[in-house]
């Protein structure tokens, strides 16, 4: 759009007119214009997590003692029979969607030997709260494991407007390192 | 030469624009790994050494186990057999069959397919670990091998927010298994509530009947003295009682809340009506202040009011047209966002005083909403297509009841009958409680700016039909002129409507969601004009499939 705008050799009304038009026509356009973002693909997240290793798809049954413990943790039902994660030695990856307010934010973790190594938000789907997706607020469960009760060992800041955001990236959090520890376990 | 270049040049350019103001939203496929209970239907054709065998089908998993259904004879109905496993990772399949003829059925396809890997393969998932599988972007798959199968999936349908498949070709060793599926549920199965609703004491009854049948409800929605009614919050315990209380109330979940001997779907059908009284439904809304700070504080709906207007409309024909979990869907995620809809009134205004606390999910505040919506539509139904007799619109009103409940709203807070509902129609239009501020006369103006070129004659149109079909006591309070330039006008509007409605065929001038809604009743897809329509419209290629 920059480039069709700033053609320097429409020196006829005509162009000009036209240009204009091509220019506001755009902007209306994109005025009305909202959805979802994706910030990295699956793809993208696990050749990131896993720079040099290769990954082997896994998936991890939920009995029902691990059911609970997940509802417990996400503070809802939970219906489904499998995990997927990915894994190189004692790494694991796990690429998980969760309802914010509205939409499923899809995530990616991935948790090593010394807890939490990284959180990114793949896609947010939201109209609002998509800070979660900024270093600010992921870098903060970097080294992060499971306290009494699974829970954190830390706290996490809240971000204004977006608390039902982060209230969903925690809860992944601390499923994630839980279902960590019952992968390696088995 | 100059000019007929100009023109030739720019309409192109307002064709694209107005293509841009109803452009789809992005859309970022959700992954089906996460759909924790979910139901597919369609056809499956086998061809192998065991012969052939050709039935129509549903699959659905709740809660970790899943039920395959097989409907020999047509696509809809009571299974004829149902093979159910308690474990998805088990090896058990139970099979329940009505007679000999649909168990040898059930048996042949137990004996040629995976059936416990059809509960991945059916969502475009691997069953096994070693599954290799191609993209086409994140989330579009188009190939999978698994387990010694080689599937192809030819097409994908969005459901939600998912792609699943539409058709899909699995070949293994000289069988071939081609699967046509028609439509998919992805949600609220088992419940009407979320899932991180957990029932408690007092659910599901905890909403009383009526305890005071002889009780004024028109007089405690709009007291005499000119008062705000006592407000009254809809928190999640008593929304979701509401919703089991509707849920009992249907017995057929793939007819939704109304079906096609409704005078909702009736009154609903036809656009004319609901499109020429969509602005007058929408100023009597803004008129309430509660629903003016609500949009100043909350909604994008001055920056984006078509956006606004597809989301709105998306649950509106959801609920009315929509399978009990479309219903469910929808309901739920309005009463989501209407929670975070919450603030202080920043000016008087009216019945409404300064400081005081405005939510969207009060009941009173929703039972106005509701009803400019019904009344509305009524009275447009009776313009354009013909006079509704008196069993007619309380049959329509009495339907229109389930509609609120399943925004949360009692059903002993809503009027009783059609007269009582058009009296508190009425006593509103009179009250305090409706007041235009400058708020409200701006957000007016918002609403009727055409965002694109085509939406010029369609925006000026509303002008004229909302001046016209406004009670004259809040036309006054907006300070809007109905004089002989807009009668002239509407007359000719109105005669061209009604011309038109009875010109078309139903196949044209019915909503495309009303022809959507049949298909799924019919187990069909809706035909492609249909799908075209409803993707121009919502952006998705379905809504109540």
């Amino acid at each position: 759009m920059k480039l069709m705008c700033g053609v320097s050799d429409a020196n006829t009304r005509l162009s000009r007119l036209l240009l204009g038009s091509v220019c506001l026509f755009m902007a209306m356009a994109a005025s009305s214009y909202s959805g979802h973002i994706r910030y990295m693909s699956n793809d993208e997240f696990l050749a990131f997590s896993f720079e040099e290793g290769s990954p082997r798809l896994q998936f991890l049954i939920l009995d029902q003692a691990l059911r609970d413990d997940a509802e417990q943790i996400l503070e809802r039902r939970l219906g489904s029979a499998r995990q997927r994660y990915w894994r190189d030695g004692e790494r694991t990856a796990w690429i998980m969607e969760e309802i914010g307010k509205e939409y499923p934010i899809t995530m990616g973790l991935v948790v090593g030997e010394h807890g939490i190594e990284h959180v990114r938000i793949l896609v947010y789907r939201e109209p609002r709260g998509g800070e979660v997706h900024e270093r600010f607020f992921t870098r903060q469960f970097e080294g992060a494991v499971l306290a009494n009760g699974n829970r954190l060992d830390r706290s996490i800041d809240n971000i204004t407007g977006a608390t039902l955001s982060v209230d969903a990236v925690t809860r992944v959090s601390r499923l994630v390192l839980r279902l960590h520890d019952e992968a390696l376990s088995r | 030469m100059k000019p007929v270049l100009i023109v030739l040049l720019i309409l192109p350019l307002l064709a694209l624009q107005g293509c841009g103001a109803l452009r789809a939203p992005d859309f970022e496929v959700a992954d089906a790994e996460n759909l924790e209970e979910w139901q597919i239907e369609g056809r499956l054709r086998i061809r192998g050494d065991q012969g052939r065998e050709d039935t129509w089908f549903t699959f659905t998993q709740i809660n970790g186990s899943f039920d395959m259904g097989l409907l020999p004879d047509a696509p809809v109905g009571e299974p004829g057999a149902v093979l159910r496993a308690e474990d998805m990772h088990g090896t058990d399949l139970h099979l329940m069959a009505r007679d000999r003829e649909t168990s040898e059925l059930a048996l042949s396809i137990r004996d040629q397919l995976p059936v416990h890997h059809m509960a991945y393969w059916l969502r475009g998932l691997p069953a096994t670990p070693d599954a290799s599988m191609t993209h086409d972007k994140p989330g579009y798959i188009t190939a999978m091998t698994d387990d010694g199968w080689d599937i192809e999936y030819r097409n994908l349908m969005r459901v939600n927010n998912y792609m699943l498949p539409e058709r899909m070709r699995m070949t293994r060793n000289g069988t071939r298994v081609d699967i046509d599926l028609v439509r998919a549920e992805t949600g609220y199965l088992s419940s009407p509530c979320p899932r991180d609703f957990l029932p408690g004491a007092g659910h599901p009854g905890a909403v009383s009947d009526d305890a005071d049948p002889g009780r004024d409800r028109v007089a405690e929605l709009v007291p005499a003295d000119g008062s705000a009614p006592m407000p009254r919050w809809v928190d999640r315990e008593a929304f979701c009682a509401q919703l089991y209380k509707v849920h009992g109330k249907i017995p057929d979940p793939r007819v939704g809340l109304y079906g096609p001997d409704s005078m909702m779907w009736k009154l609903q059908a036809p656009m004319a009506p609901g499109g020429l009284g969509a602005g007058r439904a929408l100023l009597l809304q803004n008129a309430h202040p509660w629903v003016t700070r609500g949009v100043d504080e909350h909604s994008v709906v001055r920056d984006d009011p078509l956006g606004r207007a597809r989301r709105t409309f998306q649950h509106v024909f959801s609920i009315v047209y929509g399978s009990m979990p479309q219903v469910m869907g929808s309901a739920n995620q309005v009463h989501a966002i209407h929670e975070s809809i919450e603030g202080d009134m920043s000016y008087d205004a009216g019945a409404f005083k300064q400081g005081t606390e405005y939510r969207a999910n009060e009941i009173n505040a929703m039972i106005w909403v509701h009803s400019t919506l019904w009344e509305t539509l009524a009275k447009m139904y009776e313009q354009i297509k013909g006079k509704l007799t008196d069993e007619e619109k309380e049959q329509f009103y009495q339907e229109s009841k389930l509609f609120a409940m399943v925004f949360g709203i009692p059903e002993d807070a809503l009027p009783r009958t059609w007269n009582e509902f058009v009296a508190y129609n009425e006593a509103m239009w009179a009250s305090e409680q409706l007041t235009v501020t400058d708020a409200t006369q701006q957000l007016r103006e918002d609403l009727f700016r055409p965002q694109s070129v085509f939406l010029i004659f369609p925006m000026w149109a509303q002008r004229i039909s909302t001046a016209a079909n406004l009670p004259e006591e809040v036309r006054e309070k907006y300070d809007i002129n109905y004089g002989a330039w807009q009668k002239t006008n509407y007359f000719w509007i109105k005669n061209s409507a009604r011309v038109t409605s009875w010109v078309l065929p139903g196949r044209l001038e019915n909503n495309p969601f009303h022809h959507e809604a049949h298909a799924r009743l019919d187990g069909e897809r809706p035909g492609f004009y249909q799908r075209w329509l409803i993707r121009t419209l919502m952006g998705q290629e379905r809504l109540v499939n």
